[in-house]
């Protein structure tokens, strides 16, 4: 099959997975104007996915083709049966909409086509964490039940957030395409998918928002406006792509002496960038070997002795051209979903469809629960988002009930009652995942001295900010009967902050207080002997180490001053909103059915409410790491800047589109102008990362190894002997692998676990620390493993081979390398079916029943 | 209480009963067991012991089997009791379609069911298409007859039955697409009665219908397909029974279209003939089932000849569209006129006697052709004679009393030849015949010296143990199905790739190719393990031989059994004595 036909075959899947869960998706996204056609196929993929691993771990179906057929069966039945007698109106909804699906077709089609073809140019699966991805693809390929075998610890489940690994393999599966093109045929999907169900939640708002009060609402939204969402949330770049461009070029550079110096580039304090460019200056950034990489790190931490912190700022477009399959990338298309979701519960929280408990919910039962098993993968997706969409949707449903009487402290209670219900519900509905889940996570810590610089949030955040302040201002400006609040609004703002802070303070106390985490605590800051107060008074005012001086939170107060004139803007917006429909309510049903007495329909209220939720969150995601992290195994808060500002960045990159869009339409004629002047300006801003980053990745879009979607294809060139070894294993019934301990972020290591799927004994060592948050699982392993290879005693060997019920042990460069490798006493006790260049393979003899081992199998004795 | 009255239509149903298990029943067991059958076989005795086997695509058969061996033991007859009984149960389906087809057509059905011989040999297939056919059959009769319970029942376990449920829904509703469209071209004109049969309810089932048969779909689904909640996996099985009927589009290996016809028109040359007098005489009456069926039956052949992976099973689907239009056909033969009555029956007899001759005589210019050419044109002259014979008096009856009397006598001739040929085939596919007979859609490997191979490890178990099944013996390679079957009561059967360092177990059993290092002194001896019709090598001739005779050339296979030589009697006798 040619690359194409494999793109079209996951087209075509995809397609028909969408086709078959629109029906539901036009139930449950019923006050929506494109009643979730955008997102039908990321709620068909999912409900799909979700179907099959339940079932599958509760044993009723097999991880299997035919398991996935059945449980794609079920979700056909399920979606027929959401609208049950009401077929005449959804065709005749689909007749109404046909351009609008169209276009939504369109845009699906083109970001797909088009991250495939970027994939194709780079395909290689190679370097960073990509071979733990494929690892994972391929022992959930050959794992016959859930939850699937570690195929880096032998004898264990994969103890990780591996939902969008199941999701993707079952594509894989289904087209049976091997795991190295669905790899990359997978990263281009959720890139689609992402895009459609972009472009979908904003053709919503814009159309919800072009409904006049009491008139008759124009038929047709705009089509073209929606763009903005996939552009500003998958193609925007931050402001390192401008920066590299300018550094390389030479500006704002001078020589003194023959020494290139700036004080521009040292204050904007962006590693790589403070150094002198490389020569021929050019606009084309080659500054170091991955230009590229360093947009994902503008921000940068530093220890109290000076040392450095690495943090992770990764934004959407960096993370398609790097194209690892990891969760927050495989979230991406869900976590859009989900702001539909809440988008649709804003829009009925003034109804009460069912009530649980006492509580009055917007959903009737089907759809709480179809709504917890929504939220609740994205705990099995990527865990971070499970708390975050919760609470965006439980803040949709507060806010959407303000318009009934005003603010009142019992829309906290409908707050906490709605998040509570769905994330208990969400955990239960996924809980074999819990049962086998480790996580490395060990409770909050206060980010004491690690804070984030004004420069480097405005570098990060800019391309965004801008659109949203701009709308921000004009909204403020503009606001017809919903007076803002600037009082309560900054005053709630300066209050959360200062709040924020104390409780850092006090936190930061105690943990140095207490016996068991306080030294770690110290010594994660770099504190050496200094006391805790001095500390926080480093923490206030700067400290020096190293000759450097690094400034602190009041000396450098650009990225929480922002945030606080942010938060009290959008607070001040929101709570302006009165117990009246804000800004005039449309009588007429978005989405109901022609027919209806206009009366009789709800009112729909027009979507800058929601537009200003998604910004607070956005807001608060981004303020919660500059005074509290998550603790895990790396003691800083690059993770949590990681997750929280990549979550930031698909909020307030939807709010960004929103924004210009209002704005392109609203706008007068010279007001208008200016707007667009400026956005023609931005945009260039913004998307020169992806045009520079594209070429750069891709080496000009010329292929070392030709275009071809297959991620393994490489290895055919640079490691034959090992390809041959996996192309034998394949045939060869399962096993445990006995193979070299793993480093990790080195692809050669655990590489025959990583692509035939069975499991090695100890693969990337460091990676299954962090999944599994201790090393006890490990025993004595590691040393194990050595003493086999270059051990003289047969017997010792053995004891090993059969502690870890080894069957297949691997003898390649890496094995040679490592260890002594004493070969004789396999080469006398062990056949060697396999033999290849440097690489061999010895088996273990294994005897088993003859009935019970799946002989149908086979294929006779022959 | 309401009493049943038996009629004779009752009876007859009965008798058709009878007869089809008779001829699924009778020496059920007989015939070795081949590989397809012994993989699902193996899958029922590993759930009826308690394991948890990967299951493959027909939770019904397996866990009902399962049961079954649970309850009363393996046996190569309780592996086929299940299809049996669904194919036996599958004559009385037509009397659930009486209201469309009529009180004669329907029991003429039945026994055209009874002693059909494709579904005879798929009744006694273990975990063939039969449980889904026959299941599905019943289920749409018994919506029919609006008795709900039964036939969400029987939908439930058709839905359990196998990859063809799937190609049995697929085909029906597409079938119903097609004919929806004959309907909308006004085909039909304005009548909406059918003149084939009576006026049958038409109208839809009522909501309460559905929600009663829905209820009784799922419980047995749930309880029949995961054993009251003991095999959950079974419910799987579902989705590989899905996604094997799917992948049979494009899968390789699958019997060549070729032999499926031949196989069709050598076993049902009868119906076929019928069939078409059926459509026929439906096209020329406008009517609605004749039309329905028709499409049916063109749908369900594409559905079996199409697919890459195509497989005898599908047959099964083919044939209820063909039977019932063949019933239809049959009954609208009709009756000559009173006077002409007699002389038709003995010009039938005449014509019968003249077939019957000339079909003699067409053997024996198959046997001739590989015994004693020289005959050949004799035998040749004699069957041209009968025939112009059969012709001339045809010609003469019809000139000299009437047309009709020759036409009709003629072809009922021809008819009760082409019955008693088919009720041949039935046979066969009884395995009434002392020779198992070859069958293009049974290509699979059918063991053949098992008895043999099981008489000598048996001895040398017994020799070394005291007991014929407890010898440790190890089958190098991928055993096959059947053999794992075969040795399914010996407990100390294993198989490996390899043998490890040093291992000498007392028995190995191996391909003739392969020479294991064996560590101790090991004596070889060959068995044909099965053997194979060799179609692929067959030309014109053979054909024909195997459409009379149904015999064809044959590819064996081989193993090869090592014995410990020290485990001989002679070597211990030898080794007692002190011999050096």
């Amino acid at each position: 099959m040619t690359d194409v036909l494999r793109f079209l075959s996951w087209y075509l899947i995809i397609t028909l997975v969408g086709w078959a869960a629109f029906p539901l998706a036009y139930r449950t996204f019923g006050r929506l104007p494109d009643r979730g056609y955008a997102l039908a196929r990321a709620l068909g993929w999912l409900v799909w996915g979700y179907l099959f691993w339940a079932l599958g771990s509760l044993g009723f179906l097999q991880n299997d083709l035919g398991g996935e057929l059945l449980a794609l069966l079920l979700v056909a039945v399920f979606s027929a049966a959401a609208v049950w007698g009401k077929w005449r109106e959804l065709w005749q909804w689909i007749r109404d909409r046909r351009k609008y699906i169209f276009s939504a077709e369109a845009v699906f089609l083109a970001a797909f086509a088009l991250l495939a073809v970027i994939r194709a140019a780079n395909p290689t699966i190679d370097g960073t964490e990509k071979p733990m991805e494929l690892a994972f693809l391929n022992a959930i390929l050959k794992s016959p039940t859930f939850p699937p075998h570690d195929p880096w610890l032998s004898g264990y489940a994969i103890s990780y957030y591996y939902f969008g690994y199941v999701l993707v393999t079952m594509l894989i599966r289904l087209s049976a395409v091997g795991s190295g093109v669905g790899f990359n045929l997978g990263i281009a999907l959720l890139f689609g998918l992402t895009a459609v169900g972009a472009y979908g939640v904003l053709y919503d708002l814009l159309a919800l928002r072009r409904r006049p009060a009491g008139g008759a609402a124009r038929r047709d939204a705009p089509l073209g406006l929606p763009l903005f969402a996939p552009v500003f949330i998958l193609l925007m770049g931050n402001l390192e792509g401008i920066l590299a461009m300018l550094h390389d070029k030479g500006f704002f550079w001078t020589q003194v002496n023959g020494k290139w110096q700036s004080s521009f580039w040292s204050w904007l304090g962006v590693l790589e960038l403070k150094d002198p460019p490389v020569l021929p200056l050019s606009w084309m950034p080659h500054y170091s070997f991955i230009p590229w990489w360093r947009a994902s790190r503008v921000l940068a931490d530093y220890k109290l002795n000076g040392a450095f912190v690495e943090v992770i700022d990764e934004f959407p477009f960096f993370s398609y051209l790097l194209s690892d399959l990891h969760p927050h990338v495989l979230a991406m298309p869900f976590a859009v979903l989900m702001i539909g979701l809440g988008l649709n519960v804003w829009l009925s929280a003034r109804e009460t469809a069912s009530r649980w408990f006492g509580a009055e919910l917007p959903f009737d039962r089907a759809g709480f629960l179809l709504a917890s098993v929504l939220l609740g993968s994205l705990a099995f997706l990527n865990t971070w988002d499970f708390p975050i969409y919760v609470a965006l949707v439980a803040g949709a449903y507060s806010l959407g009930r303000v318009s009934e009487g005003g603010w009142r402290w019992s829309l906290l209670g409908d707050f906490l009652r709605l998040a509570l219900m769905v994330g208990i519900a969400g955990v239960i509905l996924y809980l074999p995942f819990y049962v086998g889940f480790s996580s490395q996570a060990g409770g909050i810590l206060p980010s004491m001295i690690f804070f984030t610089r004004g420069t480097q949030f405005w570098v990060m955040f800019a391309t965004l900010l801008i659109p949203i302040l701009v709308y921000l201002g004009y909204r403020l400006a503009h606001a017809e009967g919903n007076r803002a609040d600037y009082g309560r609004g900054f005053g709630v703002a300066l209050g959360l902050v200062a709040v924020l802070w104390v409780a850092m303070i006090l936190f930061g106390v105690l943990a140095s207080l207490l016996p068991s985490l306080g030294s770690l605590f110290m010594d994660n800051l770099g504190a050496g002997n200094a006391s805790i107060g001095q500390v926080i008074t480093a923490s206030l005012v700067g400290f020096s180490a190293q000759g450097v001086t690094f400034p602190g939170r009041l000396t450098a107060p650009g990225a929480w001053v922002s945030l606080v004139v942010i938060l009290g803007l959008v607070l001040a917006a929101l709570l302006g909103i009165r117990g009246q429909p804000e800004d005039g309510l449309d009588a007429r049903d978005p989405a109901g059915p022609a027919g209806l007495d206009a009366s009789s329909r709800p009112a729909v209220p027009r979507p800058d409410a929601f537009w200003l939720l998604l910004v607070l969150v956005g807001a608060l995601l981004v303020l919660a790491p500059e005074f509290f992290y998550l603790r895990d195994q790396f003691g800083s808060r690059m993770n949590t800047i990681f997750k929280f500002y990549f979550t930031a960045w698909m909020l307030w990159g939807l709010a960004a589109g929103y924004g210009t869009a209002v704005l392109l339409e609203d706008l007068g004629r010279f007001s208008g102008l200016v707007w667009r002047a400026g956005l023609v300006c931005l945009l260039a801003v913004g998307l020169s990362y992806a045009v520079w980053g594209l070429w750069t990745k891709t080496g000009g879009f010329q292929p070392g190894e030709g275009w071809t979607l297959d991620g393994n294809k490489y290895l055919s060139t640079y490691a034959p002997d090992d390809v041959a070894a996996v192309r034998w294993l394949d045939q060869q019934p399962p096993g445990v692998i006995a193979e070299a301990v793993g480093d990790s972020y080195h692809s050669e290591t655990s590489r025959l676990a990583t692509l035939s799927g069975y499991s090695t004994v100890l693969g990337w060592l460091n990676h299954e620390y962090q999944w599994r948050g201790t090393t006890e699982d490990f025993g004595s392993r590691q040393p194990d493993l050595q003493t086999l290879y270059s051990t003289n005693d047969w017997n010792t060997a053995l004891d090993i081979i059969q502690r870890y019920q080894i069957r297949y042990i691997y003898i390649g460069p890496v094995e040679r390398a490592k260890y002594q490798v004493n070969e004789t006493k396999f080469q006398r006790n062990l056949p060697a079916p396999f033999q290849s260049g440097q690489d061999t393979i010895y088996t273990v003899p294994q005897a088993a029943p003859l009935v019970g081992q799946a002989p149908w199998n086979g294929g006779g004795l022959k | 209480m309401s009493r049943i009255h038996i009629n004779s239509e009752h009876l007859l149903f009965g008798l058709a009963f009878g007869l089809a298990l008779l001829m699924r029943f009778l020496m059920l067991g007989l015939r070795p067991i081949s590989d397809p059958e012994a993989a699902l076989a193996l899958q029922a005795l590993g759930l009826a012991s308690g394991q948890h086997p990967a299951l493959t695509g027909f939770p019904g058969y397996l866990q009902l089997t399962g049961l079954t061996f649970f309850l009363l033991g393996s046996s190569t007859f309780l592996a086929r009791l299940w299809p049996a009984l669904a194919g036996s149960l599958l004559v009385l389906a037509p009397a659930g379609f009486r209201s469309r087809l009529g009180g004669k057509p329907a029991l003429i059905l039945a026994f055209l069911i009874a002693l059909d011989p494709v579904l005879i040999s798929l009744s006694r297939e273990a975990g063939s298409a039969m449980l889904a056919v026959a299941f599905t059959t019943l289920a749409a009769g018994y919506v029919l007859q609006r008795k709900p319970v039964r036939a969400g029942l029987f939908a439930g376990l058709a839905l359990l039955g196998g990859p063809q449920f799937w190609a049995g829904i697929v085909i029906f509703a597409i079938s119903a697409g097609l004919y929806a469209l004959v309907r909308k071209s006004r085909f039909f004109g304005s009548a909406d009665s059918d003149p084939a049969a009576g006026e049958p309810d038409r109208s839809a089932p009522a909501r309460e219908f559905w929600q009663t048969a829905g209820i009784a779909f799922m419980a047995v689904v749930l309880l029949a397909g995961t054993l009251l909640f003991m095999v959950p996996e079974g419910i799987a099985a579902l989705g590989v029974s899905l996604s094997t009927w799917v992948r049979s589009w494009a899968a390789p290996g699958g019997l060549p279209a070729g032999w499926m016809a031949i196989a069709l028109l050598g076993d049902e040359l009868f119906v076929l003939f019928l069939a078409v007098w059926g459509i026929a005489r439906g096209l020329l009456q406008r009517s609605r089932s004749a039309v329905g069926l028709a499409i049916w039956l063109g749908v369900a052949l594409i559905f079996a000849f199409l697919p890459a992976g195509r497989q005898p099973d599908s047959l099964g689907w083919v044939e209820i569209p063909l039977l019932t239009l063949a019933a239809l056909g049959l009954s609208g033969l009709g009756k000559a006129e009173a006077e002409d009555r007699l002389a038709t029956r003995i010009f039938t007899a005449a014509a019968l006697v003249g077939i019957g001759f000339a079909w003699l005589k067409f053997t024996a210019i198959l046997i001739a052709w590989q015994e004693s050419p020289g005959e050949i044109p004799i035998y040749g002259l004699e069957l041209g004679g009968g025939l112009i014979l059969l012709l001339a008096a045809a010609v003469l009856v019809g000139w000299g009393w009437s047309p009709q009397v020759a036409w009709r006598g003629l072809v009922q001739g021809m008819l009760v030849t082409l019955a008693v040929f088919q009720l041949s085939a039935a046979a066969a596919s009884a395995d009434w015949r002392l020779q198992a007979p070859a069958n293009p859609v049974a290509s699979y490997p059918i063991p053949r010296q098992e008895r043999f191979l099981g008489e000598t490890v048996g001895d040398l178990s017994f020799w070394k143990t005291g007991r014929r099944d407890a010898i440790d013996l190890i089958v190098l390679g991928s055993p096959s199905p059947a053999m794992a079957w075969f040795f399914r009561n010996f407990p100390n059967a294993q198989s490996a790739r390899e043998l490890a360092r040093g291992q000498q177990p007392s028995l190995v059993i191996t391909a003739p190719k392969d020479q294991p290092q064996l560590a101790a002194s090991y004596t070889g001896q060959d068995f044909v393990w099965d053997e194979t019709p060799a179609w692929d090598s067959m030309g014109a001739f053979a054909w024909l031989n195997w459409a009379v005779f149904r015999t064809a050339p044959v590819q064996k296979e081989t193993v090869r059994l090592w014995a410990r030589t020290d485990d001989f009697l002679g070597a211990r006798l030898n080794s007692s004595s002190g011999n050096p």
